[in-house]
């Protein structure tokens, strides 16, 4: 039993750095994944062709790839920008892995960002953008008032998924000497030579987070997703009654 | 730029050799893991209370850990378990554990998109086939799997590439698969062209993964015959 809590001790250390992981990364490829889907939705065929294209590619390559890719090109990649910018403070003996882990984590999870933004996008009637273009909006305007809250209602599944997933991902990191929940099972399992227990906690504390924010991701997605369904009555939807009666009242007394 | 050229070109066999690995694994995989999660979508949906919790914890647990931990767990259990009955696993293949692994990763996945598609399925239709006097198989081979089919292929397809590029994992038990082999290699050679040998493995799974769905969306067609809805004329298109 003993060997248990102090595997449990053990794989606890690397939530905060499992975690860190993930919300980066997550944070990183919804930026390149929107940038991806401007791309990918542009009304000229060479750069739609070509961002679908590499979005293709990008989506079939294993993670672990991107992973050793990025952790071999980390001299390369920090040595140049060393010299370009001539700081001189780069340490070989004490690279960047955590940074290069994020990168690579956030570019093969981009993709799968774009594909649900732009899901989103042609889920919208094409009655609402040409309302908007009707109405006098603006670009900005029509994206930001109309758009935009509709997408991210109809997004959040989706990202709850993707999230998920990356949390999972976030696991291989271990294979570039990143010390995060698996990797510190790993390293416990191997110095006390008690493989099954600290590998059965290792797997018992990933499912507890990942029903965690399931659950989490289920709750978010009811309470912004309500307006979505006809049946069920809003609670307490401030309704500004009075405003017209008020306006028209203005207009009365104007006439008299 | 030549001598990178020079190096792929060197080094292109050996990676291809390791290429029915993965095809194998993934094959095998996919196979079993559709057998298997017939049966835990066919349980799910079932009124038994037992069998019911029983897949969900099962789901659940398959869908909530990561691959390595699933992989690496079976890799120590298995031999402990065959070891206090009698079996000696001293000769196995670590291939055989992969396929354990993999196989029940993927049957969860799988018991979740079957059962979708049988949620999508409309309900009139099963009590119109029962009414008119089909048998329970009569009706799963008639009513539910050319619809079902159809609407579960492109998602059975897109968990099977997710598992064409999660068979790289299976570096960590030993079962060296191409980008396993490219390590190697590196590893051989102290680093010497390794970002040339990594995107060389990129390209191939890259085109391994298109001729999948290529084939997939080819067979989606054929099944969507009778349903104008759903067809599309993009044959490299991912679905939703």
């Amino acid at each position: 039993m003993e060997i248990y809590t102090t595997c449990s001790q053990k794989v606890l250390s690397g939530v905060p750095t499992t975690l860190s992981l993930t919300l980066w990364s997550v944070v990183l490829a919804l930026v390149l994944g929107i940038l991806l889907s401007f791309g990918v939705l542009s009304r000229l065929v060479p750069v739609r062709v070509f961002f679908s294209v590499i979005c293709s590619f990008l989506k079939g390559i294993p993670i672990l790839i991107f992973l050793y890719a990025f952790h071999t090109a980390i001299d390369s990649i920090m040595g140049g920008l060393d010299n370009m910018f001539g700081f001189y403070t780069y340490d070989i003996r004490k690279p960047p892995t955590y940074i290069f882990a994020v990168f690579a984590l956030a570019l093969s999870y981009a993709p799968y960002m774009c594909d649900m933004i732009t899901s989103a996008m042609h889920t919208i009637p094409k009655g609402q953008w040409e309302a908007c273009d009707a109405a006098g909006f603006t670009g900005w305007q029509k994206m930001s008032r109309i758009i935009i809250p509709q997408c991210i209602v109809i997004a959040i599944p989706n990202f709850g998924n993707h999230f998920v997933n990356l949390l999972k991902a976030s696991s291989l990191s271990c294979m570039v000497t990143i010390m995060e929940m698996m990797g510190e099972a790993r390293n416990y399992a191997t110095m006390s030579q008690k493989f099954l227990e600290c590998y059965i906690v290792c797997a018992l504390w990933y499912w507890f987070i990942f029903v965690v924010f399931e659950q989490a991701f289920r709750v978010i997605e009811k309470r912004t997703g309500r307006y979505l369904q006809p049946g069920i009555p809003v609670l307490k939807r401030k309704r500004r009654r009075f405003h017209m009666a008020e306006q028209q009242r203005g207009i009365l007394e104007e006439a008299k | 730029m030549s001598e990178s050229l020079e190096i792929i070109w060197k080094y292109l066999p050996a990676l291809l050799q390791a290429l029915p690995t993965t095809l194998y694994m993934l094959v095998i995989s996919v196979v079993i893991a559709a057998f298997l999660g017939f049966f835990l979508a066919w349980a799910k949906i079932g009124r038994n209370p037992v069998t019911k919790g029983l897949s969900s914890i099962f789901i659940s647990f398959m869908r909530g850990t990561p691959m390595m931990v699933q992989l690496l767990l079976i890799f120590i259990w298995i031999p402990v378990i065959c070891n206090d009955n009698g079996i000696s696993t001293s000769a196995w293949d670590p291939m055989i554990y992969a396929l354990v692994s993999f196989s029940l990763n993927m049957a969860a996945f799988f018991a979740e998109i079957f059962r979708s598609a049988y949620i999508a399925l409309d309900y009139r239709q099963i009590e119109a086939a029962q009414s008119l006097g089909m048998g329970p198989v009569q009706t799963f081979r008639r009513v539910i799997l050319p619809q079902g089919a159809a609407s579960a292929l492109p998602n059975l397809t897109n968990m099977s590439l997710e598992l064409m590029k999660n068979t790289s994992i299976a570096a960590v038990i030993g079962v060296y698969d191409i980008l396993g082999k490219a390590q190697q290699l590196v590893k051989n050679n102290y680093g010497v062209g390794q970002m040339e040998l990594y995107i060389t493995v990129g390209v191939i799974f890259w085109i391994m993964g298109l001729v999948i769905l290529l084939l997939s969306n080819l067979v989606t067609k054929r099944l969507n015959k009778g349903n104008p809805a759903m067809q599309t004329g993009k044959l490299f298109a991912v679905k939703d």
